[in-house]
């Protein structure tokens, strides 16, 4: 070495060279002696999620291990529980996103538990895919299965399928079990397909209008309640052709199987006793091209060119249950009522409705409160107005199409305000009420609580709309309220509930005792609840 | 002056003058990025110590025997073995420090602090002095971060905390700005700017003064 010259390349090599090496050896060293315990916080982090599939398993981070065999990206995790067998951490694209979920195999193949990690999957439909039946399903099941579909959640289930199996490779590679990777799942358990005179398709909602020469221009709502169109051809009782015009499902890629021509094709030639099958994965498309098919028809169901409210058992207006929409009215005097009831995605509707002699004489909406754009737009012109005028407690009264949700909100504020005097009418009596008066009304929701500042003044809170804080100071005299004032409007939002807020409405609770009855202000339903509920709070700290 | 008080004198304003984040503006990445609790500057600290010792004693030890042309090579790998060495073990030990500090561990190896120092005074001095130079620094940027931070958590959360990284286990939490009345700036990026800003005019204010004080005494 004393030989060797600083300034040769092998020299500069060589001490590279060393110093690299050494520099190796000392990570490897300080690598062995951290790493375990790297890996040990890791699995502590899944480890709870772990136990619910073997609870007194000895786990063990095999990721690494087996994660190279795998080429669809969809495995997250691979765990072996010591003598039992496997669970993998999978992920794949549902309806609503990406979800998480585990599945975990025995040794002997049988699926040992399936679970939902997370997901943002549609109540109803895709979570599904995570609960209940499904689950049961599955558990059922072993390592050389094919994963089961459910009609309606077919996205999500689909993807659920393909991240399973793409842990069932490997875990049938690790085990060495032998199974048809291919093959196919059972058929999502459709309903047996109904002729078309007797299914009932009238949440469909299909219209249609005689063009002549046997044409129907016809619409039905389909999935996500959009409108679909199409035209109809019928000769001699059979459909001759159908032609969809407008697509109107919610979402890509969302039921577009059933606009195929080659989908297309079964409706030609059916009849009225015709049964038709879904598209699978279309179900509620193909429901609604039935419901066209079915209205042109002229057969079927009482669906057909009416869209007259099925809820009613009895008939009329008077009779249709619209306690959905809650409903309610404050009467302005001269028979002009100002009423609120929920639209379409829980928004709040607001509408004059004048009635004379028992009719309705007069019918705006003030404001929009359909949630999002374009739903039940067309509900709120002039034209589609004069439907309520005229209006009586007999009236059939149809929906507007497009805008069912929203047509029964007026249809609730007109009955509440025709049925003046009766319990549901204009008076805002609240409905919970076991006995009477605001000492039996339960507004436990409204979680109030007072403090007692002295000198009978209570300084209370409580939920108002949108469980936003409300302050009030409530001062009892002898049992009775004498001032009441709210202090901070609590409400969430502009313009909501702002009516409660004025010195002209908080009289309504000065001589308030446990026994009163009071009212609920005209869409200020919540705030007048968290009113009500801080004046009983501080009623019974006063007895 | 007794010989002692200018020694500690000049310590303390050898501290602020050449202090590596305010005064020689070496290493602002880390100061801005990680800066928001003490927890983090302490943690940050003790790892760029444990560096810059080490790499100043390495460095030192093989300054000798490395030509200067391969000279930045090696220093690299040195200082990378041992940033990855202090990865491997705040990973292991402290892992509540490692999520914290994410990638600004691994940024440590790009800190001009050290390779600063090792091509500055450890090429070119013995072990001993380079491992004090190393501790000076590491030192001196650990209170600078701490400063920071302080400024950073207390106006920014209202209230300074401290816990064991090791165990997660809170050591002291006390709010001393009352609740609503933090500036929640100062936890922001931008707000980092500003507390470097101002701390880096004292620091050269102080620098001038120093200056003055020495030209006067110049002057006598």
């Amino acid at each position: 070495m004393k030989n060797l010259n600083k300034d040769t390349a092998l020299y500069k090599a060589l001490l590279l060279g060393l110093v690299c090496t050494i520099c190796g050896l000392l990570l490897s060293l300080i690598n062995s002696l951290t790493a375990p315990i790297i890996e040990k916080n890791a699995l502590a982090a899944v480890e709870s999620s772990l136990r619910e599939i073997y609870p007194d398993g000895t786990f063990k981070d095999v990721t690494e291990e087996y994660i190279g065999k795998d080429d669809t990206g969809l495995i997250d995790g691979i765990y072996e529980a010591e003598g039992k067998g496997y669970i993998f951490t999978l992920h794949n694209n549902g309806y609503g996103g990406e979800f998480k979920f585990m599945i975990g195999f025995n040794n002997d193949g049988t699926v040992s538990g399936y679970k939902g990690l997370e997901h943002l999957e549609t109540p109803g439909k895709g979570s599904l895919a995570f609960e209940g039946d499904y689950v049961d399903q599955v558990m059922s099941l072993t390592s050389s299965d094919p994963m089961p579909l459910i009609s309606g959640s077919t996205i999500t289930t689909a993807a659920v399928g393909q991240s399973v199996n793409a842990a069932k490779a490997i875990f049938n590679d690790i085990q060495g079990i032998e199974y048809d990777p291919n093959a196919e799942p059972e058929k999502p358990a459709e309903p047996e397909a109904v002729a078309l005179s007797e299914e009932d398709l009238s949440k469909r909602k299909a219209t249609c209008t005689d063009e002549g020469n046997g044409v129907y221009a016809c619409s039905a709502l389909g999935f996500g309640g959009a409108e679909n169109k199409a035209k109809v051809t019928i000769k001699d009782g059979k459909v001759v052709s159908f032609e969809v015009e407008q697509t109107g499902d919610f979402g890509d890629g969302v039921g577009d199987d059933a606009y195929d021509a080659a989908n297309l094709e079964r409706y030609v030639g059916a009849d009225i006793n015709s049964a038709i099958d879904n598209v699978s994965g279309a179900t509620e498309s193909s429901q609604a091209f039935r419901a066209m098919i079915q209205a042109a028809l002229g057969g079927g169901s009482s669906s057909a060119s009416s869209d007259s409210p099925k809820e009613t058992s009895g008939s009329g207006l008077g009779a249709e249950d619209l306690s959905a929409q809650s409903a309610s009215c404050t009467d302005e005097g001269d028979g002009v009522y100002a009423c609120t009831a929920l639209g379409f995605g829980y928004a709040d509707n607001y509408a004059k409705v004048t009635i004379k002699d028992g009719a309705v004489v007069a019918f705006e909406a003030e404001k929009t409160g359909d949630y999002g754009d374009e739903v039940g737009d067309n509900a709120y012109s002039a034209k589609n107005y004069e439907m309520y005028v005229g209006a009586t407690l007999d009236s059939e009264l149809d929906n507007v199409s497009g805008a069912t949700e929203t047509s029964k909100s007026f249809r609730a504020m007109i009955q509440a305000a025709l049925s003046a005097g009766s319990s549901s009418a204009s008076s805002d009596s609240p409905k919970d009420a076991g006995g009477s008066g605001l000492g039996a009304e339960d507004l436990s929701a409204q979680s109030a609580s007072c403090t007692d500042e002295g000198d009978g003044v209570y300084a209370c809170t409580a939920l108002g709309f949108g469980y936003a804080d409300n302050h009030a100071k409530v001062t009892i005299k002898d049992g009775a309220v004498v001032a009441f004032e709210a202090e901070k409007t609590g409400d969430y939002g502009d313009e909501v509930g702002d009516n409660a807020y004025s010195a002209k409405n908080y009289e309504l609770y000065v001589g308030a005792t446990l026994d009163s009855e009071l009212d609920g202000l005209s869409g200020a339903t919540e705030t007048s609840k968290s009113f009500r509920a801080m004046v009983q709070e501080a009623l019974n700290m006063a007895k | 002056m007794s010989e002692n008080t200018e020694k500690k004198q000049g310590f303390f304003s050898k501290l602020i003058v050449e202090n590596p984040v305010f005064g020689l503006y070496l290493g602002i990445c880390s100061a801005l990025a990680i800066t928001t609790s003490l927890n983090n500057a302490i943690g940050m600290g003790v790892a760029v110590i444990f560096v810059l010792v080490l790499s100043n004693i390495f460095v030192s030890l093989v300054r000798n025997i490395t030509p200067n042309d391969i000279h930045i090579p090696v220093y690299i790998v040195i200082i990378a073995t041992l940033v990855t060495i202090v990865k491997m073990l705040i990973q292991a030990y402290t892992p509540s420090l490692y999520t914290a500090l994410g990638a600004f561990i691994d940024l440590i190896v790009v800190n001009c602090i050290i390779l600063g120092r090792a091509e500055a005074f450890a090429s070119c001095n013995s072990v001993g002095a380079s491992a004090k130079d190393g501790l000076m620094m590491g030192i001196s940027y650990t209170l600078s971060i701490l400063a920071m931070s302080f400024i950073r958590q207390l106006l920014g959360t209202g209230s300074l905390s401290l816990s064991n990284p090791f165990n997660n286990v809170t050591l002291f939490d006390v709010r001393l700005i009352p609740q609503g009345f933090e500036i929640p700036f100062f936890t922001t990026q931008t707000g980092a700017f500003l507390t470097f800003a101002i701390l880096a005019a004292a620091v050269t204010a102080y620098k001038n003064h120093l200056d003055e004080v020495a030209k006067k005494g110049e002057e006598k």
